[in-house]
């Protein structure tokens, strides 16, 4: 009876493991194979590949645009979990005390972007992102009296920071209300007797309290913003320039536009490893247990 | 972890004592805090709100002559044109339409069979080197797209499945499979094993015993899983950029980015009528089903906890 239930567990569960294994598991040690050889997308290195060694890594080292490419990777990570993070937090925090108006609307607005493809993010800030004078944001800024701004091509990081504060404060919120919400009342009101004021009591008891919570929208933002592609592409394509060009998208760009199957590959085991480092480091802080 | 996945505020007293004293405090500070507060949150509600004008604004109103359509401007009439444009005219919405829905639907529907079979085989099963299993499929879920997807190209172009439905299909499902069976675990873990095990005594198979026993009983879970897995395809643009090149089976959002590609003299008030239209499912999700987004959305960052 049992042996015969574990049978049908694992057939289960085979079609799932096939799957994964074939479209995903392979492709990633593929791709670290591909990262040691000149292989291109078309012509004749597409069959007439060999192995090169280290030489894309080699290359990687002195690639300016690589570097370009880390760099505002980097960049666009921590801005957008800086931006996030406060707006999300302050948020959670307002929302979870009592008698703010309007809370269930906010509840629901915060998470409305969340529901909006990229490509009509990127469609729709394109009119709040305009040039022109008559671009939203512009007209608002001329509202108070401040010049225009030529938002994507002067400040193209910062637009593209902007728009993902807009589409994913909520999720942070939304988590860090949660942690809140299960903080005992009696431990805030102990503290509160003691004579904590508004500020320890969020430094000292609720962060520390909804810690886990924390790290937890840390790891899956960190990866979220190292696995980047479609808002940025969608809105920019990754322009002007290069100014926006995030590895998802100079990978993208090294293997379909200049068909280096080899350089692009070793780029993404670079991100891969970045990746994987990142989950190791915030899983030991989580102390998670597997 | 003790985090509370009920995400509707539910009044609890956090707080309240600390309040009050602090109202009997200082009552004036009290009221600039409030004050501040609120600004804060209409300057958020503003936030959120304004980019959304302008897309409606231009699908539904005719613009002046001298006017971009890529800006806000005061409407002179009210109209259905740009969406007649959309459907009847250049725009080829429905054709769009029906290859967005096609993608998702079958995927969406692939990924949920195959889950709750996966999700049940992990919740119940005893086998060896299930923890491994379990942990690969968690940590496989780190790996970025953006990182396989060379070679993830290669491999469908030698299934010749490049530049086809089944394979743009296959690809999507892959990439929710993962975190799927790990909030189909979770939610199979909520059903007692005693409500099988009565069946089984009755004479049902493994199978009939999940499908008609655990199955109805973790349908909201089932649900919340369904609604996020459809959100994340539906607006899926990068597989499709990858594997797609007749115009014919593009998807909406695909269709979309290549028309802002294409065309610098571009009439956004058709763009907008095909977006908003697009955009019928994702509001219909918000309106509908946000608790089941959210439920799903806290599963999954739950997972493996």
């Amino acid at each position: 009876m049992l042996r015969s239930q574990t049978r049908t567990h694992l057939l289960f569960l085979a079609p799932s493991l096939l799957l994964i294994f074939v479209f995903m598991v392979i492709p990633a040690l593929f791709a670290l194979y591909i990262s040691f050889t000149n292989m291109a997308l078309t012509g004749i290195n597409a069959l007439n590949y060999r192995l090169i060694g280290g030489r894309n890594y080699i290359k990687l080292l002195t690639d300016e645009n690589f570097r370009h490419s880390l760099w505002l990777t980097l960049q666009y990570t921590a801005g957008t979990i800086a931006g996030q993070f406060v707006l999300g937090l302050t948020m959670a925090l307002i929302l979870n005390r009592r008698k703010v108006f309007g809370q269930p609307l906010l509840l629901a607005l915060a998470i409305l972007p969340m529901v909006i493809p990229a490509v009509i993010q990127a469609l729709i800030w394109s009119s709040m992102l305009g040039a022109a004078e008559f671009g939203t944001l512009n007209r608002i800024l001329g509202l108070v009296g401040l010049a225009s701004v030529a938002w994507t091509r002067t400040l193209p990081l910062t637009s593209v920071l902007l728009v993902n504060f807009w589409n994913n404060s909520g999720f942070a919120m939304i988590l860090f209300l949660a942690g809140l919400e299960g903080i005992p009342a009696e431990i805030l009101e102990s503290a509160s007797i003691d004579g904590a004021n508004g500020r320890q009591l969020l430094l000292q008891i609720k962060l520390p309290l909804i810690r886990y919570v924390i790290l937890l929208w840390l790891l899956l933002n960190t990866i979220g913003c190292l696995n980047t592609f479609d808002l940025v592409y969608a809105l920019t394509t990754g322009g002007p320039g290069n100014a926006t060009e995030i590895l998802g998208i100079y990978i993208y760009n090294s293997g379909f536009r200049y068909s280096e199957l080899g350089y692009g590959s070793a780029v993404a085991m670079v991100l891969l490893v970045i990746s994987l480092g990142i989950a190791y480091i915030y899983t030991r802080l989580m102390r998670v247990e597997l | 972890m003790s985090v509370q996945s009920n995400v509707q505020p539910t009044r609890s007293n956090t707080g309240n004592t600390q309040w009050d004293q602090r109202i009997r405090r200082n009552a004036r500070s009290h009221r600039i805090e409030m004050l501040v507060i609120y600004v804060f949150l209409i300057a958020f509600a503003l936030f959120i709100l304004i980019p959304f004008i302008w897309p409606f604004l231009s699908a539904f109103t005719n613009k002046p002559e001298t006017v971009s359509s890529l800006y806000l401007y005061w409407p002179k009439t009210l109209t259905l044109e740009h969406f007649n444009e959309a459907i009847n005219g250049r725009g080829d919405a429905l054709t769009l339409l029906r290859n967005s829905l096609i993608y998702t639907i079958s995927s969406v529907a692939l990924a949920v069979v195959l889950c709750s079979l996966g999700g049940y085989a992990l919740s119940r099963g005893r086998f060896r080197y299930k923890r491994a299993i379990m942990f690969a499929i968690l940590l496989i879920q780190v790996i970025p797209g953006t990182a396989t997807i060379l070679p993830l190209y290669l491999i469908m172009r030698q299934l010749h499945l490049v530049d086809t439905i089944a394979g743009l299909v296959i690809g999507l499902t892959v990439g929710q499979l993962p975190f799927m069976l790990w909030v189909l675990k979770g939610f199979m873990d909520t059903v007692p094993p005693e409500l099988e095990e009565a069946a089984w005594i009755d004479g049902a198979t493994p199978f009939q015993a999940l499908s008609q026993v655990v199955f109805p009983l973790t349908l909201p879970g089932l649900g919340a899983a369904m609604v996020l897995s459809f959100n994340g395809t539906w607006g899926a643009f990068f597989l499709p950029l990858i594997m797609l090149s007749d115009a014919d089976k593009f998807p909406m959002p695909l269709g979309l980015f290549r028309a802002i590609i294409a065309y610098t003299n571009l009439d956004f008030g058709m763009m907008n009528a095909m977006s908003i239209l697009y955009l019928l499912p994702s509001f219909a999700i918000f309106f509908f089903a946000r608790r089941y987004l959210i439920r799903g959305t806290m599963a999954g960052a739950m997972a493996g906890q």
